[in-house]
């Protein structure tokens, strides 16, 4: 269980001065700019629940994960992961959680993958029995089989990032942090990890909390959604809902000759790719049908080429953050 | 009291794995080890010969011969490599990981981090620059004609142990630095060894404001120039009372203490990065 109360962190970034004196001056007073980083975010997450934490670059997605993972002290509000405070007791926390950082491995360059898991087995105190288990089901679901025995620095991008995956699992965890584990995988792999987030989730009702830029991963594998921007909460609900009161949405990507200087509309909303001759229409088909938008940028452009893209959460998402 | 019984029995469970792992690494170079002890014995060896030869040449620094300064030398280095040997983690390496952000990793660990980070750089390999350290000491003391008995030996080693810690402890506070603030840490490892440099001659030739802060401030006077004299039978405390001598082991677990604390409260400061 998950308690997230008006959370707040702010980062503190050091202003790197220009020129000599400026540098000297630094040693004795440095220059600070504050980062909003999460700004009054709020949430609960219940045990066994699967949450896609989603938002823009920037948007405070990994700090928040930092914060209930206990690697950051928030600057204001109270958030608990099964009633722990994570940065007031990361030890008990640590054993409550797994966390995999897709841009960034928690495997050691030096040692091959089974010496990580044994690393973690020590730090764990994880019984032989389960142990042995966890390594031989992980190894056939995620394939590991091949590359297990290998020092880390030898392997791939999805190959690490599997691993990290089994790794972050090892223990049993309750909650599991997952930010972008899917990043830069290939679509086997992508698949591969999003069934076994599932069949995990199903067999031990673990908790997850995953983030991605792949809404694929989202409609595969969450059932809640959380949107966060700027550091604050636009939407939190089920997938279902969120693509029903946004569902009316579509997009007309069109191909066309060449530019004109075309008024916007109260109805839709207008995107234009200059460099790759490309307009985006974005409409809601309370406001205007997909066949009049159609007519609409037929008569407005010479099209040469147009398809149209019903909502996914992607198209959706598109919207609200471009507009 | 648990708790750290806890944090070391965890620390012990997994420092073997990295350290089999590093041996093992170093170890696949073929003549890695003799090189690397090479350079050991090149760099503090040279060192230690131009001392030698300096004090030659001048025959007493501030009252002190040769190879009571070579004592002081060697006394110096082999506590600073115990110090790095167990502490290189979490002290030369931090810097650079809390810029990285790579010290994410040691806050979501079942141990504590300063545990873990010691844990993760250890190499049994290191122990050898112990040892050559070891040999230095021996050297200079059987030089010196120092009649070795239970007491001075249980003494030698109370100051080594205390030498260490001290060095420990401030190398552990200058590398936490990182954590209070934002940019570059200005208490570099240059910046260390300089003002370990007033400890490793002896004191008596420095102006008083300079013994007094290797006594108060940083009291790398204790690592041996104090304890030395009782080896040595001299009497030369500057203005202090001569219990100066026996107090480099408590020193040591004060000041590796204060390390400690000011290490981990730092944790909270870290603000890791973005990606
Ligand atoms: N350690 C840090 N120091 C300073 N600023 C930071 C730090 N970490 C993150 N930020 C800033 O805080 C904001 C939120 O960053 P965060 O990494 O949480 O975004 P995100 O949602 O994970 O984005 P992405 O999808 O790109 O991973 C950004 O503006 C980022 O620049
Ligand atoms: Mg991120």
């Amino acid at each position: 269980m998950i308690d997230v109360k008006e959370l707040y962190k702010e980062f503190k970034v050091f202003q790197r001065p220009d020129g000599v004196w400026a540098s000297v001056k630094s040693i004795f007073h440095r220059e600070y700019s504050i980062i909003k980083a999460v700004n009054g975010v709020s949430f609960h997450i219940d045990n066994g629940e699967i949450v896609g934490y989603v938002g823009m670059n920037g948007a405070g997605k990994s700090t928040t994960i930092k914060m209930l993972s206990g690697i950051l002290v928030p600057s204001s509000g109270s958030l608990t992961v099964n009633g722990i405070i994570p940065y007031k007791n990361r030890v008990a926390n640590a054993k409550n959680i797994g966390v995999v950082f897709g841009q960034r491995s928690q495997l050691y360059w030096d040692l091959p993958v089974i010496d990580s898991f044994m690393l973690h087995k020590r730090l764990y105190d994880i019984p032989n029995d389960v142990y042995a288990e966890n390594v031989k089901h992980f190894t056939d679901i995620l394939q590991l089989g091949n590359f297990i025995h290998q020092p880390v620095r030898q392997l791939s991008l999805g190959q690490k990032m599997r691993a990290n995956i089994a790794i972050s699992l090892i223990h049993n965890p309750p909650v599991v942090f997952l930010d972008e584990p899917t990043i830069g995988l290939d679509i086997v792999a992508k698949a591969a990890i999003r069934d076994f987030i599932l069949e995990i989730n199903k067999q031990r009702g673990t908790t997850f909390i995953l983030t991605t830029h792949d809404m694929n991963d989202i409609e595969h594998v969450c059932q809640r959604l959380i949107l966060i921007d700027k550091g604050e909460i636009r939407y939190d609900g089920s997938l279902n809902n969120f693509k029903q009161s946004y569902g009316e949405k579509y997009i007309l990507t069109c191909q066309i000759k060449e530019f004109k200087a075309v008024p916007q509309s109260e109805l839709f909303y207008i995107e234009e790719k200059t460099d790759e001759k490309k307009i985006l229409l974005f409409g809601d088909k309370s406001k205007i049908s997909v066949s009049d938008a159609v007519n609409y940028v037929m008569k407005a452009y010479e099209v040469v080429d147009i398809s149209i893209q019903e909502s996914n959460i992607e198209s959706i998402l598109r919207q609200i953050f471009t507009q | 009291m648990v708790a750290v019984l806890y944090h070391l029995k965890k620390f012990f469970d997994i420092v073997p794995i990295f350290s089999h792992n590093q041996i093992k690494a170093k170890l696949e170079y073929r003549g890695a080890l003799l090189i690397d002890s090479l350079f050991y014995i090149l760099g503090y060896g040279t060192q230690f010969i131009i001392l030698y030869l300096i004090t030659d040449k001048f025959d007493a620094i501030g009252g002190w011969r040769q190879y009571e300064v070579l004592l002081l030398y060697s006394m110096t280095i082999l506590t600073y490599t115990i110090a790095c040997t167990l502490l290189r983690g979490p002290s030369s390496q931090l810097p650079e990981k809390i810029k990285e952000g790579h010290f994410d990793q040691s806050l979501i660990k079942p141990i504590h981090p300063l545990a873990y980070e010691i844990a993760a750089s250890f190499s049994g390999y290191f122990l050898i620059h112990d040892i050559l350290g070891i040999i230095f000491v021996s050297y200079s003391l059987y030089m010196l004609h120092v009649e070795m008995n239970l007491i001075k030996f249980i003494f030698l080693v109370c100051t080594i142990l205390g030498g260490a810690m001290i060095q420990g402890g401030v190398l552990l506070l200058f590398a936490a630095v990182s954590f209070y603030i934002l940019g570059e840490n200005p208490l570099t490892y240059g910046f260390f060894i300089a003002l370990r440099q007033l400890s490793e001659s002896p004191v008596t030739i420095f102006p008083r404001i300079i013994q007094y802060l290797v006594t108060f401030i940083i009291p790398f006077a204790f690592i041996c120039f104090y304890p030395s004299q009782y080896l040595l039978g001299k009497n030369d405390f500057l203005m202090f009372h001569p219990i100066v001598q026996f107090l480099p082991l408590p020193i040591g677990v004060i000041v590796l203490s204060v390390g400690c604390m000011v290490w981990s409260h730092g944790i909270n400061r870290y603000q890791s990065s973005g990606n």
